[in-house]
């Protein structure tokens, strides 16, 4: 990393938020938050990269345990203002690796290796005095710094009071909310961190467009997983081969059962491949399951010989009529002006037509050479694709609007009244109705993927932001 | 240069190890290689080709089980072709004096039914939605489809071992859900039946030739139908079009034409009875150089060309395959995005409540006692002791302050003054806030300071109103209780105000 690549350590009192404000920018839900103070006891670095280029970094700090007593060690030996920033750098060589300062030399490390400050307090909770003695201590290490005020427990609200406070040691002031932060709104904030210095500005600039570039790819991906499923979903076909004279209905149950079972796990798959592409790792889903009840689900047909369908066998049967017609017209030289063939083709498929049954009961080494079908599927119910495709949006859409500082569970039952699909234009509609009409006859090779792919994109922009809602943990 | 079909298995092979779950690491090595093929972008089978390149490990796919698997059938199947075909020409080419081989019937089944077979291979070979648009023909390709001699091949690999067996079957089986896999299969089939048919040919003419190099054959012309041999010439003519101008030998003259014609009947005799024929013997055989190059002409050419477009189709069918792999779509993503990373190394994960001690919890209640307000809970002393008393019922015997706003050195003083008294000490605290070492440090000395029978509360107190103490939360309070715990002093308690 060269000199120039902008760093800031988010910084401030234990349990004030700062590792949900990094899980929320580095879109890290691994990044470790509890109620428990304490819980960051070590510098985390979150460098955001393009290309393997680290363009600027994030670090996780432990929070001020000692301030008043650190402070008073370097009022000790002040001497003028310009030497402070050289006594917290004295501070730390002098105290690391002792067991006193152990957090302060941590995170004041970090400072003095030259990252700018973040310092994150609680807006919901009234300022204190006793924050003055650890925002003294950072406006002693000269560095760029921003006041980031997170309204954590909603308890009271006290933003005007610290705006006031934090004014009067920092350079710029914002209001950010790490749970409920909305893209638009983590933009915004990763540029006015390039305000903090001239030489940042562009830096956090390419940043921001990458991220931007970034999310648009990853909608994308995420389509194209929705669009995989659906195919998928909608030409879901499963078959029960049953011997000639049992009844089909003994086994309509289980294979119902088993078409609901696969549709379900191909949902959750591609659910969690969303998941995956929006760097969710530990998500939990609390969600309807789906139903599928669709009485017209079910065909049964007639299997014939070596598995030919009766279409297939009559037509097969017409062919081998017509070719045998063909060659006595050949053998009369064309005498029979090709009513061989005619006839031919109609005598095999009449004879296929009739007799394709009584062959399908003869048996061959115990084995039956025909029999009947059960088959589940293909979902030809035309409103199917657009329940699946509501609820995947949904998901999506909560997911893409999810801060990564949340822990909760991810809520997808309260919000159904977004899953309806009502959002989609006519224009949209019209594609799509088009594209599943030929999902449903079969087709699902990556061109289609692809351009479903484009549309279920098309579609997500349509759809309002899922408002993030506060859960009761936080 | 591997085969398309090889290329495909490798690619199958070499991700499928790279597995269906995406990550970093592979983010970034695939997004590294990607950078040095921006002139790739748009071909993504090139790109994919040169991945492989990079990522090594690929190997060759010689000796993998479907591979050789299908070699062997397609081996087997040239195998009955060239039989079947030799056979085929024993049969029409067989003379035993008694009548002249009608060209006629050699033409019917080696051109007439080649062509037929020819049609039926481009209904098959109809895109299934084509196919479903034109009546009856969706039908008549799919029961065709099941007659085709490539579809044997499964039926072939029982008679092989086992694991080329299974070989065969993984890369032939294909479900509903997998359409590339199926076109595969549908042109991998096609490829076959399409070298049988080459085969057969190749074994009529070889047939052929060897009863023309080997007997002595009579050909002649017969139909029912009142054919004029000008006619038939005609006829003749349009068939050896092709070849006509350079192989002058195999385009059969009028006079040729006009002597071979025979009878059922003529001049009182049969067709077993002895030549009727006037003119040279030697003219019957005329016929074998024109029935050659029809075979070839119209059974082995249109086969080597459909065995040509079937090889087409099935490269296609292979990159789409491949493009249809799910990691394959993960390298071509990682390869040709921006790789953006925001993540940091892995955190270690929390042991919340291990090994915690929780601090004593006490109900306070109608107490007197020395009060310390650490960090200012209160900003003004006289409404603390009034809120105390009123809210807690606790009477403040003396008030102190300590923390933020003092030096550390007014904090031990306020000590050095608490330790003076004789009551127990109640020590307030903002119980939204954490508590830090910094107020440990203190609690330790204040422990230290006070004589071992007087007790220490720590009262954390939630936001005071201007009338009222605020309740603290039950969160809080634990958090207060697990830090205090940590002194491991059992005159230290936590001291809970009595809500009732």
């Amino acid at each position: 990393m060269t000199t120039m690549t902008p760093r800031f350590a988010v910084v401030g009192h234990p349990n004030k938020g700062k590792s949900s404000i990094v899980a929320t920018l580095a879109q890290d839900d691994t990044v470790p938050i509890a109620p428990t103070p304490g819980t960051t006891v070590r510098c985390q670095h979150f460098p955001m990269r393009v290309d393997g280029e680290v363009i600027f970094e994030l670090i996780d700090t432990p929070g001020f345990q000692r301030a008043r007593r650190a402070l008073e060690w370097m009022k000790q030996r002040e001497t003028s203002a310009a030497d402070r920033p050289r006594i917290v750098r004295e501070f730390v060589e002098t105290h690391r690796g002792g067991d006193l300062f152990v957090d302060e030399c941590e995170l004041l490390g970090a400072l003095v290796d030259g990252a700018a400050i973040l310092y994150v307090v609680d807006g919901s909770a009234p300022y204190g005095s006793e924050y003055e003695a650890e925002m003294e201590i950072l406006r002693w290490t000269g560095q760029p710094s921003m006041g980031l005020i997170n309204p954590i427990a909603k308890r009271g609200d006290h933003i005007a009071e610290w705006t006031a406070a934090l004014g009067q040691y920092f350079k710029i002031v914002r209001v950010f909310d790490p749970l409920t932060a909305e893209f638009e709104k983590r933009m915004e904030l990763l540029k006015a961190f390039g305000e903090l210095r001239e030489d940042w500005r562009e830096p956090l600039a390419r940043a921001v467009q990458s991220l931007v570039h970034d999310r648009s790819e990853r909608r994308l991906r995420s389509a194209r997983v929705i669009a995989q499923m659906l195919v998928e979903m909608i030409g879901l076909v499963l078959n029960k081969r049953i011997r000639a004279g049992v009844d089909p209905e003994r086994y309509r149950a289980a294979l119902l059962e088993q078409y609901q079972s696969r549709m379900r796990a191909l949902e959750q798959s591609h659910r969690r491949e969303v998941e995956s592409i929006y760097d969710y790792r530990r998500v939990h889903r609390h969600e309807p399951e789906l139903e599928v009840l669709d009485e017209d689900l079910f065909s049964t047909r007639s299997l014939m010989l070596w598995g030919l369908t009766p279409r297939q066998l009559i037509a097969t049967g017409a062919l081998g009529g017509a070719a045998i017609g063909t060659g006595v017209d050949v053998a009369l030289g064309g005498a029979s002006l090709a009513l061989g063939a005619g006839l031919g083709g109609v005598i095999g498929a009449a004879s296929a037509w009739f007799t394709g049954e009584k062959i399908a009961e003869v048996k061959v080494m115990g084995l039956a050479l025909g029999g009947m079908e059960l088959s589940v599927g293909p979902m030809r119910n035309l409103n199917f694709p657009y329940v699946i495709l509501g609820r995947a949006v949904l998901h999506q859409r909560i997911i893409e609007t999810r801060t990564h500082a949340r822990r909760d569970e991810l809520d997808i039952d309260a919000q159904t009244e977004m899953s309806s699909a009502k959002w989609l234009a006519a224009r949209q509609r019209k594609h799509l109705e088009r594209l599943f009409a030929r999902i449903r006859k079969g087709a699902g090779d990556h061109e289609l993927i692809d351009t479903l792919a484009y549309e279920v994109k098309d579609a997500l922009g349509n759809v309002p932001a899922i408002p993030a809602r506060q859960s009761p943990r936080d | 240069m591997p085969t398309p079909l090889e290329e495909y298995l490798v690619f199958r092979r070499r991700l499928e190890e790279e597995g269906d779950a995406d990550s970093p690491e592979r983010a970034e090595r695939d997004r590294e290689i990607g950078r040095g093929l921006r002139h790739l972008t748009g071909h993504p089978i090139l790109q994919l080709r040169a991945w492989l390149a990079a990522v090594g490990g690929a190997g060759s796919a010689t000796g993998e089980r479907p591979l050789s698997a299908f070699r062997l059938v397609s081996v087997i199947l040239a195998v009955a072709g060239l039989a079947i075909g030799w056979g085929s020409a024993q049969l029409v080419f067989a003379y035993d004096g008694s009548r002249p081989i009608n060209v006629v019937d050699v033409l019917a089944v080696f051109v007439v039914a080649q062509l037929l077979l020819l049609v039926l291979f481009v209904i098959v070979s109809l895109p299934a939605t084509v196919a479903a648009r034109l009546p009856g023909i969706g039908a008549l390709a799919d029961g065709v489809r099941h007659l085709s001699p490539g579809r044997l091949a499964p039926v072939i690999a029982r008679i092989l071992p086992h694991d080329l067996r299974d070989g065969l079957a993984g890369l032939v089986d294909a479900g509903p859900e997998e359409p590339q896999r199926l076109r595969l299969r549908k042109w991998l089939f096609a490829q076959l039946s399409q070298a049988f048919a080459i085969a057969f040919n190749l074994g009529a003419v070889l047939g052929g030739l060897y009863r023309v190099l080997y007997s002595d054959l009579a050909f002649g012309w017969s139909t029912t139908l009142e054919l004029e041999a000008s006619r038939f010439h005609a006829l003749i003519q349009a068939l050896a079009g092709p070849w006509a101008q350079w192989l002058p030998a195999a385009a059969p003259s009028l006079e040729l034409v006009e002597t071979t014609r025979f009878f059922r009947f003529k001049e009182g005799g049969f067709p077993g009875a002895p030549s009727p024929l006037g003119t040279d013997v030697l003219t019957l055989g005329g016929w074998w150089p024109f029935l050659m190059a029809a075979i070839v002409v119209y059974g082995l050419g249109p086969r080597l060309l459909t065995w040509g477009f079937a090889r087409w189709r099935v490269r296609a069918a292979c990159h789409e395959s491949i493009l249809a792999l799910p990691a394959a779509r993960h390298v071509l993503e990682h390869m040709n995005a921006q790789l953006v990373e925001t993540h940091g190394a892995p955190s270690p994960e929390l042991s919340e409540g291990e090994g915690k001690v929780l601090a004593r919890s006490r109900a306070v209640d109608e107490t007197s006692a020395d009060v310390i307000d650490w960090n200012g809970v209160f900003t003004d002393s006289e409404h603390a002791r009034e809120r105390l008393a009123q809210d807690l019922r606790i009477h403040a015997l003396r008030y102190f302050s300590a923390g933020a706003g003092r030096s550390l050195d007014e904090d031990a003083e306020t000590i050095a003054r608490a330790a003076a008294g004789e009551a127990e000490v109640i020590v307030l605290v903002k119980a939204w806030e954490p508590p830090m070492l910094e107020f440990l440090d203190f609690l330790n000395d204040l422990r230290g300071a006070l004589p071992a029978a007087r007790s220490i509360g720590v009262l954390p107190v939630g936001a005071t109103a201007a009338d009222r103490l605020g309740v603290p939360s039950a969160g809080d309070l634990e958090t207060w209780r697990s830090s205090v715990g940590a002194l491991n002093d059992d005159r230290v308690a936590v001291a809970e105000v009595d809500r009732r």
